[in-house]
Order: C-alpha cells, then sequence, then structure tokens
C-alpha cells in the first residue's frame, strides 16, 4: 500500500488547477492520476481560441491554456502518474489503480480530489431511428480525429444538435475543405454562445435549423442521408415536414454527462439535476475528505470557471488535511423557479475560505430581463438585474461571507423573475 | 446601395445591426443597442478579421496545432488554409515558436499553440 497525503483524479483543467493549488497552499506529498498519455484533459484538442480571458485577461487556444498549467504542475515538482487508470475509490479514501508499469496499485489517501470530468451523450442517449452504419460520431470523438490524429472523418456533414463543440467543429471542417450542410437544434434557441454561431456558422453560410431534428438515419454500412424533420412545441417532430439531406457523416453535439462512476463507488451522493457530486463551500462531497470541480461536478461552458472551482477545491483539501475535521452542512441551497440548479449545494458559513462565496447556477429558459433573488429561511439577502439570461451561459454570483454569518440561516434559495424589457418591446 | 445585417457578439443579447453602405463607404448604422455594438458593427463591414486556428503536419506523423499570431482579414482565410496545407514541420516545437511567416501575405505569422518533441 503506498501512502500519500492528497490524490487527484484526473489531470485536465480541474485536475491540474486543483494539485497546484494544494501545493501552494503547503501539500508537499501528492500525486496526480491522468488515464491519457498526456496531461490537459480535452484542451489539447480544442485547438480554437477564447480561452482564458477571465483567469490570464487575454485570449488563448485550448492547448495554450493547458500548458500554462502543465509548465507550472512541472516547476512545482508534483507527481504525475500518465497512462493510469483509477478502477475504485473507497468511501475510506483507498484507490485501485493500474498501468502497464506498476500493474496494479493500492493506494491511501489522506484526501481525494475528483477531477474526471464529463463524456459526451451518444446516440444511444436520444434514440434516432435507422440502421447504425460507419459515419456517425460525437463532436469531441471528430475533434480528436481532426486536431490530434490529423484525420477527417467525413466530406460532407450534418451535425445534431447546436452545442459549443458542434458550432466549433462545424467551422473546423469547413476549413479542411468539408461540406456542413446545416446545424440542426431540437430546441427554439441555440445552446451554444452567440460569438460560436456568428463565427462559426454565419462566417461560412452554415444553415442552422431550430426546433428541428434528424428523425431518420439512411445507409447500411456508411451513412448515405439523413432525414430532418421540424418539431411542434412539445418537440415532437411534425409529420409533412422531413427533409432528406444526403451526407457521409453525422456529428452529434447533443450535450455532456459528469463521469462518475468513481463517486458512486465510494457512496457519494449525487444531485439528479447535475448528475455530479453535492458539494460543499469547499467543493467536498458528501464523503469528509474527498472533494470534486469541473465538470465531474457540473458541465461548465468555460473553462476559466472550471480553474476558479478547482482552486478552490484544491484549498479545500488544504484546509481538510489541517484538522481533518469535516464541515457542517449548515445551509441547504436550492434552486427556486427558473434556476435548473445552484453549486454549491451546501454551504458551512464558518468555513467558508474567502471573504465571499462563488455560487454558480443555470436559468431554465432564455430570459431577455430577469430579477435574480437570494432569498434564506430569515430574509431576503438580495436582488441582481440580469441581461441576456440564456440556459448555454452560466450565471456565477458572489456572496459576502458576513451576509452569511451571524444569522444561523438555514436555507438558501435562488430563483429568477422574468421581467419586462426596459424598452418597451 | 449595399446593406448588410452584422449580429453582434459583443454581449450574449446578439443584436441584429443594419449597416447600409454606398461606393464602400458606410452611410448608417442603425438596430444597434449599445455604442459597443456601432465600433463592432463597422469593423465587421469595413475590415473584419479572425484568429485563424488550425493543425499543421508534423514529419513524425500527427499533427502540432497552430495559430495566427493576430487576427488575420476574414477573405484571407482560405488563401490561408490552402498554403498550410503541404507544410510538414520537423520537431522539436514548443509553444509559440513561429511555424510559417507572413501567412498569405497578411504579414501575420503561424505559431505554434503546443509542443512536440
Amino acid at each position: 500500500m503506498i501512502n500519500k497525503e492528497l490524490v487527484v483524479i484526473g489531470g485536465g483543467p480541474a485536475g491540474l488547477a486543483a494539485a497546484i493549488e494544494a501545493k501552494k497552499n503547503g501539500v508537499n506529498d501528492i500525486l496526480l492520476i491522468e488515464r491519457d498519455s498526456r496531461l490537459g484533459g480535452i484542451l489539447p484538442q480544442c485547438i480554437h481560441n477564447g480561452f482564458g480571458l477571465h483567469v490570464f485577461k487575454e485570449e488563448l487556444t485550448g492547448p495554450e491554456y493547458a500548458d500554462r498549467f502543465i509548465k507550472e504542475l512541472e516547476d512545482l515538482d508534483i507527481e504525475v502518474l500518465l497512462d493510469t487508470m483509477v478502477i475504485e475509490l473507497t468511501e475510506n479514501k483507498q484507490i485501485t489503480a493500474v498501468n502497464r508499469q506498476n500493474g496494479l496499485m493500492q493506494i491511501q489517501a489522506g484526501a481525494v480530489i475528483l477531477a474526471m470530468g464529463c463524456r459526451e451523450r451518444t446516440r444511444g442517449a436520444i434514440n434516432i431511428p435507422g440502421f447504425r452504419p460507419a459515419g456517425i460520431f460525437t463532436a469531441g470523438t471528430a475533434q480528436r480525429f481532426v486536431n490530434i490524429e490529423g484525420y477527417l472523418p467525413g466530406k460532407e456533414i450534418v451535425i445534431l444538435g447546436s452545442g459549443d463543440i458542434g458550432l466549433i467543429m462545424a467551422r473546423r471542417f469547413t476549413l479542411e475543405g468539408a461540406k456542413v450542410k446545416c446545424v440542426a437544434e431540437i430546441m427554439p434557441y441555440s445552446n451554444g454562445l452567440t460569438r460560436n454561431i456568428v463565427q462559426c456558422l454565419e462566417d461560412f453560410d452554415i444553415p442552422l435549423l431550430l426546433s428541428h431534428t434528424v428523425v431518420y438515419i439512411h445507409g447500411k454500412d456508411r451513412v448515405e442521408g439523413v432525414t430532418i424533420a421540424q418539431v411542434d412545441e412539445n418537440l415532437k417532430p411534425i409529420p409533412s415536414t422531413e427533409k432528406y439531406y444526403s451526407c457521409d457523416t453525422l456529428l452529434l453535439s447533443v450535450g455532456l454527462i459528469p463521469e462518475n462512476e468513481l463517486s458512486k463507488m465510494a457512496n457519494i451522493k449525487i444531485h439528479n439535476v447535475t448528475s455530479g457530486p453535492v458539494v460543499n463551500q469547499r467543493m467536498e462531497t458528501s464523503v469528509p475528505g474527498i472533494f470534486a470541480c469541473g465538470n465531474v461536478v457540473h458541465v461548465h461552458d468555460l473553462v476559466d470557471f472550471v480553474t476558479m472551482e478547482a482552486r478552490l477545491a484544491g484549498r479545500g483539501a488544504v484546509d481538510y488535511l489541517k484538522d481533518k475535521l469535516p464541515s457542517s452542512d449548515r445551509i441547504s441551497v436550492s434552486a427556486g423557479p427558473g434556476i435548473s440548479y445552484v453549486v454549491p449545494h451546501l454551504v458551512d458559513a464558518e468555513k467558508i475560505l474567502d471573504k465571499k462565496q462563488n455560487f454558480f447556477m443555470r436559468s431554465t429558459k432564455p430570459m431577455e430581463k430577469a430579477r435574480l433573488f437570494i432569498e434564506s429561511d430569515k430574509d431576503l439577502i438580495g436582488t441582481k438585474v440580469l441581461q441576456h439570461v440564456r440556459p448555454s451561459e452560466m450565471i456565477n454570483i458572489e456572496i459576502k461571507k458576513e451576509d452569511l454569518i451571524n444569522k444561523d440561516i438555514k436555507t438558501l434559495r435562488f430563483f429568477l423573475q422574468e421581467e419586462g424589457v426596459a424598452d418597451g418591446k | 446601395m449595399e446593406s448588410k445585417k452584422i449580429t453582434c457578439i459583443v454581449c450574449p443579447k446578439g443584436c441584429q445591426i443594419d449597416v447600409k453602405l454606398e461606393n464602400g463607404q458606410i452611410i448608417s448604422i442603425e438596430n444597434y443597442g449599445c455604442k459597443r455594438g456601432i465600433d463592432y458593427a463597422r469593423n465587421e463591414v469595413l475590415d473584419p478579421r479572425r484568429v485563424l486556428t488550425t493543425t499543421l503536419k508534423l514529419s513524425t506523423g500527427r499533427v502540432i496545432p497552430v495559430r495566427t499570431k493576430e487576427p488575420i482579414p476574414k477573405k484571407c482565410l482560405k488563401k490561408a488554409m490552402l498554403e498550410t496545407k503541404n507544410i510538414v514541420v520537423e520537431p522539436p516545437v514548443k509553444v509559440g515558436d513561429v511555424l510559417v511567416k507572413n501567412i498569405a501575405g497578411t504579414g501575420i505569422d503561424l505559431i505554434a499553440t503546443g509542443n512536440a518533441k
């Protein structure tokens, strides 16, 4: 049995920032475990720009953003195991990992930070009828083929789902000489950032079909085409709106799921909306000493927020390792009308690590103008007017520690109320 | 007279701004939501630019990610992609190395955004 003060599982943006932050705050005996042959997680394949505006105040590409953290990790001499898969995690913080050099390893950790990220939803998750030919890829898989391996998986493309990876890949395929026929989105609004709609679709005259979905995939050995239909307000295809698009490739950009097999193994409580662990103010899960950060907790749209959250988890683990005392879950945080979820889910106000606490949340639908209410069981803590609220863009709210302490608050609830647009439209 | 519709990306609202041109000169900008939108629409009509991100082949197989050091004119994107088509890069390469000088005659260099040993 190997003993480690802190083990970080996952070497993507979350794991890197969490390990660095823990080391900087005095934990020396750290091991970072990564299943891929290199660090950076999904960032090395995200070669487009737009990363780092919050953290570095400049615009970087994914590989550059990762490179900064990887260099810092090396400078801090943090031990890393690459090509190593964690296959078991227990409530007592025992880790079983396996790789080619060492075979099976048993590690006893003082604290654990979960940073396993998320994975893409596939065809199976959305049940598209038809044959099962080659040529159906998730957008991220296609991105890996093009940007890491150097292969173009198709020449005539249809993209289902307007998530950011799908939009980015529409541009990437077009630049590489493929023809992207259209992007179909089942919702009446796009799930991607406006910036990506403009620079990835409009720049190249790629049509975005809102309230449309793929109802059939044609072709037996290879995709030959898809049938796309318009959907009604209940997202059901409308008969007689079907249209055939010939293509050799269908890309799916239909959402991401936090990867929590290990969390479940350790009996960590999972939230039913985020599909990630329930966490408190220091990113600690329901099992004391096991922390979580990044897309394993909830799916983010900006890596900068992953880094912020991971730094908090790193310092949370340092805080725990000092006295090994669990945080008491005094305040229960909940999402009211208009909000789908709030992270963290629990707060021990005494143990908030900074002068303020960040709360991350998403709206349930787009609203041009809305007022956010923050309400405790005692009183209204505050309200804030938000413009152009979108489910795809995470809301980040800071509350001062002093507003949460000394009041013996038991619950905290966030809710959104749509307001009339000021200019009367 | 020519008119263009520009989707503003300064904030998530995504205003549809109408720009009217005559002989390449802007004669009116309408339906903007704020002053920042006017500046954005003007640049988008007169000199739209983008950072090009793509990959180059490595002599060892696979590819290395690259980007233009500064945004290049949007109309040069295709020309720049064609220029990169047959370039093969010899490792080692590290982040920031200039791999192609003056891409597509823009005066702007293509730099590595990844490392290769």
